[in-house]
C-alpha cells in the first residue's frame, strides 16, 4: 500500500489533496469493503418499486445479492437471496411477483417472509435438525425514510437510520415532499458501468465545477433550446454560495450542492428547458401553488429548486424537479470498474401538460445514452487512465473555495466533505469540519 | 419455373406470383434503405443520416430491463423528437460528444428485414442490428433489434418517422454508454 497518506488536509495554505492511490491499488479497495461498504447504511431501493404484495427486486447491495420483497401482510423485507442449504442464488429475475422463492437445486423453498417452508424429504434430517434455523438470513439493520429503504450489514452499527441521515434527512424530505402521496419510482431502469474508480463518480455526482466544460453540449442544447445560461440562478452556473445555497456539509459525510428556486416559480427547474407553452406553465403553477398551500413558501421554494445530494458512501440523488430527478447508486468491482444503476423518481400526481418536460429534461442529461452522463463516463475513464503515473504525481487538487464562507455550486467543499469523513472510517484519523454544521444554515433559511 | 428465372437476367416482377413478388419488392425496397442508413450511420455522415427523417419524429431506445418501455411513463434510454435528435447529431459533428471524440470505429450489420405496408405511404419495417463498436483496445458488442415506422418518398426511397432500437443486452455492461448513434 503506498506509504502517503489518503489525504492532504492542509488549513494553512490551505489546499485539500487526495492521493491517486486510493483510485488504483487493490488493496485499499479491500479496506474500502471492510470499512465502508461493511461499516454504513447503504440504499437498497424505494417502496413504491414494491407496489402490490409479493412484488420483489434482486439488487445486489454492498456487493451482496439481496431480495427487496413486500411480504403477504404488506410490510417489506431485506431478505439474503442465497439458499441456507448450499449456497444457490435463489430468484434470478430482476424484478417479478411471487409468493415463494424456490431454490431449483435441491427444492428448498422459503416465503417472502424468508420461512423455510418445505423441502423435498425433510424426514431424513436427523431429530436435532430445524427448519426454523434454516431461514434466509436478513442484514443485521433494515430501516427506510420517506420511502428511502437502507441496510447496514455492521452488526455493531449504533447509529440509526434516521441518526446516520443527519442533515441529509432534511434533502430527502424536500424530495418526498414533492409528492402529497408517495414519490414514484418509473419502471425503467438504467443499469450502466464505468472503467473507473467508484469514488471518481461520487464527486462527479457533486461537481459544479465540469459542468459548462463537460457538459458543453448539454450547454449547447440548452442554449438552443432558448434559455439564455447566463440568467438563470441555480447551483451549477457558477453562482456564489449563500447560507443554504451552494455546497453544504449535511454531517457523515452526507453532502449537497444547491440551492432554493430562487425564481420563486418562474423557471422549471435548474437547467431545465424552458417551459413550452403556457399550459405547461400553468400547470407548473398550479402543482407550486399546491406545495405552498401545504408547505409553505421557503419549503416550496427549497423544494423547487435544485440538488446533488451525496449520501454517504453511495448514494445519490441528483434533482432538477421540473427536469427530473434521479436515483443512483454504485458498487466497485475492481478498482477501475465499477457497475452503477440509476432509476427516475417522481411524483405521480404530476400533470400530463408537465410529463414531456419532465421526461425529456431526464433523458436529455441523465442516463448512459443522454446528452451528459455518456461524458461524465468518458472523463472518468479518461481519469483513471490518467493514474497510470499516480507514483509520479500522486495528488489530486479538490481545494476550490477553501477561503470562502459559503462555497458555491462550482467550489468543491462538497467532495472534501466525502473525502474527510472516507479518510475518517479508512485510518481513524477523526475529520475536523471546515464549515459550520448544515442545521445552521437550514435554521437561518427558514427564518430568513 | 419457367426459363426466365434459370437466365442470369434479373427476376422480373411478373416472374413471381403477384402478391409474393410485391412483397420481396417492398422487402428488398426497405432493405436498400435500411442498409443505406446504417452506411451513413458507421461512416459518421449524421447530418445526411438525418435528412432521412421526417419533420416530425421520434428516435427511441429504451431501458435494457424494458424493452417495451412506453415513453409517456417509464424510463427510456433515448426518447428524441426533432429538436434533441438535431444536438444529439449536432454534438456529433462539432466534437462535444466526449465519448465520440475522437471517433470509434463502428460497423453494424442488418439482417431479418421484414416489411408491411401499414396504409398509404406508411410502412412497418423490422430488422435485426448487431454494431461492433472499437475504440483503443476495447471492442464492445450491441446486439438488438429495430422497429421503424417509415414513409414513402425522397431520394431513398422512404423517410423515417420513427425508429425504436432495442438493446438484446440485459445491462449496459461493460460498453457504459450510447454515446453514438444506434
Ligand atoms: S442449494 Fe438450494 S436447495 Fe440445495
Ligand atoms: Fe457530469
Amino acid at each position: 500500500m503506498s506509504e502517503l497518506p489518503l489525504i492532504i488536509d492542509d488549513r494553512e495554505t490551505p489546499k485539500f489533496w487526495v492521493n491517486r492511490a486510493t483510485m488504483v491499488e487493490p488493496k485499499i479497495l479491500e479496506t474500502e469493503r471492510k470499512s465502508i461498504f461493511d461499516k454504513c447504511w447503504l440504499y437498497v431501493g424505494h417502496e413504491s418499486e414494491l407496489e402490490n404484495v409479493h412484488d420483489f427486486r434482486t439488487r445486489r447491495v454492498g456487493g451482496r445479492p439481496v431480495v427487496f420483497v413486500r411480504n403477504s401482510v404488506n410490510n417489506i423485507n431485506v431478505l439474503v437471496n442465497v439458499c441456507t442449504h448450499r449456497g444457490m442464488i435463489l430468484e434470478t429475475r430482476k424484478e417479478g411477483n411471487a409468493r415463494k422463492l424456490r431454490c431449483f437445486y435441491h427444492g428448498w423453498t422459503f416465503n417472502t417472509e424468508g420461512d423455510l417452508v418445505t423441502l423435498p424429504g425433510e424426514e431424513s434430517y436427523p431429530k436435532g435438525w430445524k427448519r426454523q434455523d434454516r431461514c434466509l438470513p436478513r442484514p443485521p439493520h433494515v430501516d427506510s425514510y420517506r420511502g428511502f429503504w437502507f441496510l447496514c450489514w455492521d452488526k455493531e452499527q449504533s447509529q440509526s437510520l434516521k441518526e446516520y441521515l443527519a442533515g441529509a434527512s432534511d434533502y430527502l424530505d424536500l424530495i418526498a415532499d414533492q409528492s402529497a402521496s408517495m414519490m414514484k419510482v418509473s419502471s425503467g431502469t438504467h443499469y450502466y458501468s464505468m472503467e473507473a474508480n467508484w469514488k471518481l463518480l461520487v464527486e462527479n455526482s457533486i461537481d459544479g465545477y465540469h459542468a459548462l466544460t463537460t457538459h458543453n453540449r448539454y450547454v449547447q442544447m440548452i442554449a438552443a433550446s432558448g434559455v439564455d445560461f447566463k440568467k438563470r440562478g441555480g447551483s451549477l452556473t457558477g453562482q456564489a454560495g449563500a447560507p443554504g445555497r451552494g455546497g453544504m456539509d449535511l454531517g457523515n459525510g452526507h453532502a449537497v450542492v444547491g440551492s432554493p428556486d430562487l425564481s420563486h416559480g418562474k423557471i422549471p427547474g435548474n437547467l431545465a428547458r424552458d417551459f413550452q407553452n403556457d399550459n405547461e406553465r400553468q400547470e407548473y403553477t398550479k402543482y407550486r401553488s399546491e406545495l405552498i398551500k401545504k408547505h409553505g413558501e421557503k419549503w416550496t421554494d427549497r423544494i423547487l429548486g435544485g440538488r446533488n445530494l451525496l449520501i454517504f458512501p453511495n448514494f445519490i440523488i441528483v434533482d432538477g424537479v421540473g427536469m427530473g430527478c434521479t436515483l443512483r447508486t454504485f458498487y466497485p468491482a475492481k478498482p477501475d470498474y465499477l457497475e452503477i444503476t440509476g432509476w427516475e423518481i417522481s411524483p405521480p400526481e404530476i400533470s400530463e401538460a408537465l410529463l414531456p418536460a419532465r421526461k425529456t429534461g431526464f433523458l436529455t442529461f441523465w442516463g448512459p445514452a443522454g446528452l451528459a452522463t455518456p461524458d461524465d463516463v468518458e472523463a472518468l475513464a479518461r481519469c483513471q487512465q490518467g493514474f497510470a503515473s499516480y507514483q509520479i504525481d500522486p495528488w489530486n487538487d479538490i481545494s476550490r473555495g477553501m477561503e470562502t464562507e459559503f462555497p458555491g455550486g462550482t467550489d468543491e467543499l462538497q467532495m472534501r466533505t466525502f473525502w474527510r469523513h472516507y479518510n475518517e472510517l479508512m485510518t481513524g484519523e477523526k475529520a475536523i469540519p471546515e464549515s459550520a454544521p448544515y442545521k445552521m444554515f437550514a435554521s437561518e433559511v427558514e427564518a430568513s | 419455373m419457367n426459363k426466365a428465372s434459370n437466365s442470369k437476367r434479373p427476376l422480373a416482377d411478373n416472374a413471381l406470383p403477384q402478391s409474393l413478388g410485391s412483397d420481396i419488392n417492398l422487402r428488398l425496397a426497405v432493405e436498400n434503405f435500411l442498409y443505406h442508413e446504417a452506411e451513413l450511420l458507421d461512416t459518421w455522415c449524421v447530418e445526411e443520416w438525418l435528412a432521412l427523417w421526417t419533420e416530425e419524429l421520434s428516435y427511441l431506445v429504451p431501458s435494457t430491463d424494458k424493452p417495451d418501455g412506453d415513453p409517456r411513463k417509464d424510463l427510456l434510454m433515448i426518447q428524441d423528437d426533432r429538436f434533441l435528435l438535431h444536438q444529439r447529431v449536432r454534438s456529433i459533428v462539432n466534437g462535444t460528444n466526449w465519448a465520440e471524440n475522437p471517433r470509434s470505429t463502428i460497423r453494424r450489420s442488418i439482417t431479418n428485414v421484414q416489411a408491411k405496408v401499414v396504409k398509404e405511404n406508411a410502412v412497418e419495417a423490422k430488422a435485426n442490428f448487431v454494431v461492433y463498436r472499437s475504440q483503443a483496445a476495447s471492442l464492445n458488442i450491441f446486439p438488438g433489434h429495430a422497429e421503424y415506422l417509415l414513409e414513402t418518398g425522397g431520394p431513398e426511397g422512404f423517410y423515417i418517422r420513427m425508429k425504436r432500437a432495442v438493446l438484446d443486452l440485459e445491462e449496459l455492461r461493460p460498453h457504459g454508454r450510447v454515446a453514438f448513434i444506434l
